[in-house]
């Protein structure tokens, strides 16, 4: 079908909207209400207005479905003024609050503001009576039922900045399914709000965080008490960095998506005053090794008619973990007992790197990138403390950590690059997959085989699981071996995004399948979607970062986690071996039901 | 002059929360006649030919929007009565509620008859109180006679009738705003399409009449559709109740045919101006209606296209001297300020923009670069926003300023070369 745009054919498919074309075909309409991520805009922000035949006067771009033969103009005089003016609305409660705003210099409004060179005091006329410190007041008098929600240790809200687009909204309910927004009050005071004003209490998966286009829902800023932390220098700083963030930093400073940029972080890392660099990757591999000797203990007692619960789920998503602790307790004994990497390494360092080296706990202050905001809040959960001392002392999310390398004027571009440090700072390509969906199980995967079969796995890419697919389900044959009398078939599936997570997890309650072994990430594509990750985010740029983080781990001569030899070391020396005694005590942990009943 | 009445005729003759007093005067004679001889389609044809449009504002032929309903395929669909009558000086549907509650079921039984409805709603603004009863009263009324319920009047038609109590937000009065209303959802407006005829109350074909309109339907089957469509214009055939208030000696709720010019309403219905007032202007059809200055009094409001004055809902506000223009512009964006949903950016920022604009102007504190704003914010509302509620509140504003009515708000005249 085809579709006239500015005296110009376009093809076009059903279904679509005049916005949609437009986009495809590089034709600028302005939208702030509008992401291609979330499946239906409001059409709340009248910047896309455009004119056509089939309607009278002016319609929103976003909400037209195109029709065969369809006339569209997106520029002329009265659509200029749409723009302009609908803008200068928006503005006029708005300016003024750019310098200290967290999403200074990465805010679409700010951007499309300069486009449109606004004016700062269009419709409010009475500004210059005003001295600079009270235009704010002025500027926002429209307010009244401002909410800041910093209740959570996750995410962060000030309704002063909303403007009311929804993306939040529609991310959190399409993505998720947790429905954590709407809109309040009505007129000059609607603005998005949780039911009744509660101090928000969700899973923390920050997907709000990557949509809003203001700074009304941000990550939870932790850079002062890590600045503070660096400062004192009774204390000794070690960081760790998860694997996606070494894929998606870059873009903060002008590399592509997907570009490896592991040994800058650890250059500017040292820069900032740490004092030890390790790698999350390393304990993503410990992790491994854990979650695979669990799968084979779950599967041989499930053969031998033990009570076991079965799938076992994957535990590294704190968001996952939470969402099953709040909504489906009836499966937290499904979950995997195995920590996530973050903490796994957390409690590595605070015990094994602190005995070894004789430093006392309390001077150690762990501070960890994460491409999350619920790692802020899974650090600080009870049980991911010993006698009141937190196993990560606090998380950085890869956009805080972006601010702070800015803030501190350091030339990330221009950085060499440098290795982490060595004792906990070796990883495999199998540790490395645990930034995209569907990592974490073809790690698994890998170790599970040669321990079950004693031999070496061949063919080491599971391509089954792989790729952008909600739920991806494969059954894995293990062929007998000299360990193996049998073959053993392992029904595996992979999903991301909570709403996909629903359907397994309902699926299982009314007894529709059996898989063995179910990995969940709760955002998007994984850790690299993540809710701490650079913004924008779309599929595209998602996709570049998967592509960096399957390259990498093709390039990587070691593959395996368990062939990873500091992970070797570590159990030689200190744990003994997978489940261990230690190991349990250190690595593993609980879950509670933590629904609102 | 005969007196022609349609909706008022026989107020004064019944007990309205008497279904007997109503029968009486022929009540539920015309839902007998379309059960017992119509087919749903011949019953839609007979409203099509009288020519009935819709008489909540917008004017759309009821007819057929009953026909896009009854040709959809769809098991489940709904009729709705729309009485959430919030224009402010309309007192139209409430009254009727009042003083013959059954007038409007009937029409209510007819139209789900003629589009296959199972089940009607009376979405009835929370606040009308006597109106409540009144139509409780006469819902039981009509089920304990075998008008509503399983096989109405022993013919193979069920319908149930049920009110819903809106809280009183003027939004709700736009049908997609009333159906997410009904739905348990915010009270805003929806994108169309989908219109509610074909995707409506939880996503099936749905009608919503406004109740004046309903109220009409029992005469076009008692009289027959020829008589109805021999009322009034053309276009616009039938009565219309007109609310006036204001500066007149009679204001008050009366019926007339349409066709009736803005003088004959001041001084055939309502007795002329109030005396030792002098006569400002005249606001029809409500807060979002237009305005009519001396020079328009011979003009016809109606619900034709071209209509210099749209009847809109049928309130005639009659403004003296007196009054000064600016309260009234500031009262009515004080209104429309508050009655935005909140939804779109234009209606949401502009309203609340412009009533401190016009509260300045009252205060005197009105300057150059108010006068230019004001133009982007009338131009904004008017042209951008999401619904019509946006252009609603500058309608009246804009014919201030046409008929220069507001001296602060005469077009800035260009300067000569300032250099």
């Amino acid at each position: 079908m085809q579709i006239k745009i500015n005296n110009k054919i376009y093809d076009f498919e059903k279904g679509e909207t005049v916005l949609e074309i437009c986009r495809r075909n590089d034709i600028y309409i302005p939208t702030l209400c509008y992401h291609e991520d979330l499946l239906s805009s409001e059409g709340v922000c009248r910047l896309c207005l455009v004119k056509t035949n089939k309607h009278r006067g002016l319609t929103a771009s976003c909400q037209t479905k195109a029709e065969e033969y369809m006339e569209v103009i997106t520029e002329d005089d009265d659509i200029e003024k749409a723009r302009r003016y609908n803008l200068e609305l928006l503005w006029a409660d708005h300016a003024g609050k750019c310098k200290d705003c967290l999403r200074n210099e990465n805010c679409e409004l700010q951007d499309l503001a300069r486009k449109f060179k606004i004016d700062v005091d269009d419709f409010v006329p009475s500004l210059n009576k005003f001295e600079k410190e009270e235009q704010l007041k002025v500027l926002k008098e429209n307010l009244k039922n401002r909410v800041v929600d910093d209740a959570n240790p996750s995410i962060y809200r000030d309704n002063q900045y909303c403007i009311g687009c929804r993306r939040c909204i529609n991310a959190c309910k399409q993505i998720q399914t947790i429905e954590s927004f709407g809109m309040n009050y009505r007129s000059i005071e609607t603005t998005v709000g949780t039911p009744g004003e509660v101090p928000l209490d969700c899973i923390f998966c920050g997907q709000c965080t990557l949509y809003c286009p203001t700074a009304a829902i941000t990550e939870k800023d932790n850079l002062k008490e890590v600045e503070e932390a660096l400062m004192d220098n009774s204390k000794m700083t070690i960081f760790q960095v998860a694997p996606s963030v070494k894929f998606t930093l870059g873009e903060e400073f002008g590399f592509d998506p997907g570009t490896l940029v592991e040994g800058k972080i650890v250059s500017a890392l040292r820069e900032l005053g740490a004092d030890l660099v390790f790698d999350t990757t390393f304990s993503a591999d410990l992790t491994i090794m854990e979650e695979a000797h669990e799968l084979i203990q779950r599967i041989t007692l499930k053969s031998q008619n033990h009570e076991i619960k079965m799938p076992m789920f994957t535990s590294c998503c704190p968001s996952w973990v939470l969402y099953v602790e709040k909504y489906w307790p009836q499966f937290l004994g499904n979950l995997s007992s195995c920590k996530s990497p973050q903490q796994m390494l957390g409690a590595l360092i605070k015990t094994y790197y602190a005995e070894k080296n004789k430093i006392n706990r309390d001077k150690i202050e762990v501070i960890s990138v994460m491409p999350c905001t619920a790692k802020k809040y899974e650090a600080g959960r009870e049980e991911m403390s010993q006698n009141g001392d937190q196993e990560v002392d606090w998380v950085m999310t890869t956009r805080e950590f972006a601010r702070l390398i800015k803030s501190k004027k350091i030339n990330f571009e221009k950085l060499p690059d440098s290795d982490f440090d060595q004792a906990l700072g070796i990883h495999t390509g199998a540790g490395i997959l645990f930034g995209s969906t569907g990592g974490v199980m073809e790690a698994a995967l890998r170790t599970a085989y040669e321990t079950i079969t004693c031999e070496e796995l061949e063919k080491l890419d599971f391509k089954s699981i792989r790729g952008d697919g909600g739920i991806r389900e494969a059954e894995i044959t293990i062929p007998k071996s000299k360990c193996l009398l049998k073959p053993l078939t392992i029904k595996v599936a992979v999903a991301h995004e909570i709403r996909n997570a629903k359907k397994i997890l309902e699926k299982l309650d009314r007894g529709e399948c059996d898989y063995d072994f179910v990995e969940i990430m709760a955002c998007p594509s994984g850790c690299l979607g993540g809710g701490g990750q650079p913004i924008p985010t779309n599929s595209k740029i998602r996709a570049m970062r998967r592509k960096g983080i399957y390259d990498r781990d093709k390039n990587l001569s070691i593959r395996k986690s368990h062939e990873n030899e500091a992970v070797q070391e570590v159990y030689k020396n200190y744990l003994g071996e997978p489940g261990s005694e230690l190991a349990e005590k250190l690595l593993h942990t609980k879950y509670f039901d933590r629904g609102n009943k | 002059m005969k007196e022609i009445k349609i909706i008022t005729k026989d107020w004064d003759k019944i007990v309205p929360n008497n279904i007997e007093s109503y029968r009486r005067v022929g009540g539920y004679s015309a839902l007998h006649k379309v059960i017992r001889n119509f087919s749903p389609i011949e019953a839609i044809e007979d409203v099509k030919k009288s020519g009935l449009v819709g008489r909540g504002g917008a004017g759309f032929p009821t007819g057929k929007k009953w026909e896009i309903v009854a040709k959809n395929l769809s098991k489940e669909k709904y009729f709705i009565c729309n009485l959430d009558e919030s224009e402010p000086g309309t007192f139209k549907d409430r009254v009727i509620a009042e003083k013959n509650p059954h007038q409007i079921i009937e029409g209510i039984i007819i139209g789900s008859y003629a589009i296959g409805a199972k089940k009607a709603f009376i979405y009835l603004n929370g606040g009308f109180n006597i109106a409540r009863v009144m139509l409780e009263q006469a819902i039981q009324q009509a089920y304990d006679n075998n008008l509503l319920g399983k096989s109405v009047m022993g013919a193979a038609f069920d319908l149930d009738l049920e009110i819903f109590f809106g809280a009183g937000a003027y939004i709700c009065g736009e049908e997609t705003a009333l159906i997410n209303s009904m739905e348990g959802k915010r009270g805003e407006p929806r994108n169309r399409p989908p219109f509610p005829c074909d995707c409506g109350l939880f996503g099936n074909p749905t009608v919503v009449n406004n109740g004046e309109t309903l109220a009409n339907i029992p005469f076009i089957f008692k009289k027959g559709a020829d008589k109805f469509f021999a009322i009034g214009t053309r276009d616009c055939p039938g009565t219309k109740l007109f609310c006036v208030d204001g500066a007149v000696k009679r204001p008050g709720l009366y019926e007339a045919p349409i066709g009736i010019t803005v003088e004959e309403i001041l001084n055939n219905l309502a007795g002329g101006i109030k005396d030792g007032f002098e006569l400002s202007f005249i606001q029809i059809g409500g807060a979002s209606g237009r305005l009519a200055v001396s020079s328009m009094f011979g003009e016809i409001p109606s619900y034709s296209k071209n209509a210099k004055i749209p009847l809109g809902s049928g309130a005639v506000l009659v403004i003296d001297k007196f009054q000064d223009p600016k309260n009234i512009a500031l009262s009515w964006l004080r209104f429309f300020q508050r009655e935005s949903c909140g939804k779109c950016v234009p209606c949401r920022e502009g309203t609340f923009r412009l009533k401190a604009i016009l509260e300045r102007l009252v205060n005197g504190e009105f300057d150059k670069n108010d006068r230019e704003d004001l133009d982007k914010l009338i131009w904004v509302l008017d042209n951008t926003t999401f619904c019509a509620l946006g252009k609603f509140s500058v309608v009246g504003l804009k014919d201030l300023i046409k008929y220069k009515i507001i001296e602060e708000l005469n077009p800035v005249k260009k300067k000569k070369n300032a250099n």
